[in-house]
């Protein structure tokens, strides 16, 4: 696993983020990479690796990563080594003529030389890849950033729990870890929306794609007006308290789109077609309970009686216990009418679901026939 | 030797594990069988692994993917290039190719270069599955 730069005094740790004093040691790791244009990545990590750079190998390695996913990287030549290798593996070749044969076979029927096919093998790997600078040099400001976002969301990877104090553009972060499926909890803390997340190191399995759907709330950062991200990790060294406040050099994150996921965007339109009766409306307002808010994702009315009204949150990662939280806060907040969509693949313990739910499985796609049959009453549980 | 054992055992299917990446690629390329390495799309690793289970493919060859969470019961051979992994990602190697299936009998072969600090590592790592096993040849 990649290492994260920190400091440590006592039990709090303190993130070893990148700001303008290490613009210097970037530029120099950008002019390796000018230099590299049109040559595979493995060739300029090699070359990098040589340099002289002062700063932890943590960070450099932050900012190497920040590079390739900003850059990305070109594949080499015409052919697609995905479909390459697709035609040319197969049983073993275990002499040479069976090899030539085979080579060149997949070369007459892509119409190329045998040397092309060779080539093409594995052009699509990352150390293969050519680099390149589709929009010219890119800042060192700019890359210090992305360096930053990437050290945060390592850091995010080995955290147990976490809890982000969020002020201005919240709603932004909360939909994202609702969107993502996170073991969420929002509620108020006076002025500020405070957001509590269970992180990878707290689940039994799936650490590793909850780790990086808990990483997605990092970009969105740059929104808020105001933040406070406490986290309990494991760094490397045992655990640690971090705290991550501005001012942090951030890329800016994209805006907010109408459709959080396909698959809310699949819901409604399939909602819309099979009950037209009920009028669905997106990211109805947050619902308090108490110090608790519940954002729910659809408010589904119907259309000839507008009090008949219906709540629908779609549940990415789940246990049992988040599940009855989630059902008591719309319950103390008055709204007996909920639904819960829950991901049959993101169960992260094997407990029973609570009896009193209405609750739809999906695994691709959100079964709207089934919300229809609970919503006309056709199906109560 | 690789080759030779290949060749021994050609109606089996085997699973090669490698010390890295460059090895797996370079043993893939070579014998044109499919690499799993984390490297390579999920779609491709889940589309060599169908074409292992159904006979297509009679090897794999693989760094650390295959080493977790992944369960390729049609495997009999294991043969180990260069064992650097640690004891646990060894026994996980070797438990690969030791799903019990009726009338199945899994072998493991480990290769060390002679006269190296590996070989003693390999009949270290023997003696420690050979319980399981019942033989284990380095």
């Amino acid at each position: 696993m990649r290492s994260v730069p920190f400091f440590q005094r006592g039990e709090q740790a303190t993130l070893q983020l990148l700001d303008e004093t290490d613009t210097p040691w970037i530029a120099a790791l950008i002019d390796e990479l000018e230099a590299a244009v049109g040559r595979p990545w493995r060739e300029l990590l090699e070359r990098i690796a040589r340099l002289p750079v002062r700063t932890a190998v943590a960070r450099s390695a932050a900012v190497i990563e920040a590079l390739r996913r900003t850059l990305g990287g070109r594949e080499r030549g015409a052919l697609k080594a995905a479909d390459v290798r697709r035609r040319l593996f197969g049983r073993a070749a275990l002499d040479r003529v069976t090899r030539d044969h085979r080579l060149a076979a997949v070369a007459s029927d892509l119409a190329v030389p045998v040397a092309e096919i060779e080539l093409a093998i594995w052009a699509d790997l990352p150390g293969e890849r050519v680099v390149v600078m589709p929009d010219g040099r890119p800042s060192e400001l700019a890359i210090a950033a992305a360096a930053n976002l990437a050290i945060i969301q390592r850091a995010l990877l080995r955290c147990h729990e976490l809890r982000l104090e969020l002020s201005g553009n919240a709603r932004t972060i909360v939909r994202t870890a609702a969107v993502r499926g996170l073991l969420a909890t929002a509620r108020m803390g006076g002025e500020a929306v405070v957001l509590e997340i269970s992180g990878p190191l707290a689940l039994f399995h799936g650490t590793t794609v909850y780790g990086r759907a808990l990483g997605s709330i990092a970009p969105h950062l740059a929104w808020c007006e105001q933040f406070v991200l406490d986290a309990r990790c494991d760094l490397g060294r045992g655990p640690v308290a971090l705290r991550i406040r501005p001012p942090i050099l951030l890329p800016p994150g994209r805006p907010p789109k109408r459709y959080d996921s396909a698959l809310e965007q699949r819901f409604a339109r399939d909602m819309a077609k099979q009950a037209p009766h009920w009028r669905v409306i997106r990211e109805p307002s947050a619902v308090a309970a108490g110090t608790h808010l519940a954002f729910p994702d659809f408010l589904l009315e119907h259309r000839d009686a507008p009090d008949r009204r219906w709540w629908l949150e779609i549940v990415g990662f789940w246990t049992s216990d988040y599940l009855v939280h989630k059902l008591s806060t719309y319950r103390d907040a008055r709204l007996p009418r909920v639904i819960l969509c829950i991901d049959a693949k993101r169960m992260i313990d094997d407990r029973e679901l609570p009896v009193d739910a209405r609750i739809v499985r999906y695994t691709k796609r959100v079964p709207a026939d089934q919300v229809v049959a609970i919503v006309d009453g056709v199906r109560d549980h | 030797m690789l080759r030779e054992l290949l060749v021994r055992h050609g109606n089996h299917r085997t699973l090669v594990f490698t010390r890295d990446n460059r090895t797996t690629y370079e043993i893939a390329g070579e014998l044109l069988v499919c690499p799993i390495t984390h490297e390579i799309g999920r779609k491709e690793r889940a589309a060599a692994l169908e074409r292992f289970s159904s006979g297509e493919a009679n090897v794999l060859v693989s760094a650390q993917v295959l080493d977790e969470g992944l369960d390729v019961p049609e495997a009999e051979i294991a043969i180990v290039v260069g064992g650097s992994a640690s004891a646990r990602r060894h026994v996980q190697r070797i438990g690969r190719v030791l799903r019990p299936a009726p009338g199945k009998r899994a072998r493991v072969y480990e290769l060390t270069v002679s006269d190296s600090i590996d070989v003693d590592d390999a009949r270290r790592r023997g003696r420690a599955i050979r319980g399981v096993t019942g033989e284990h040849s380095a």
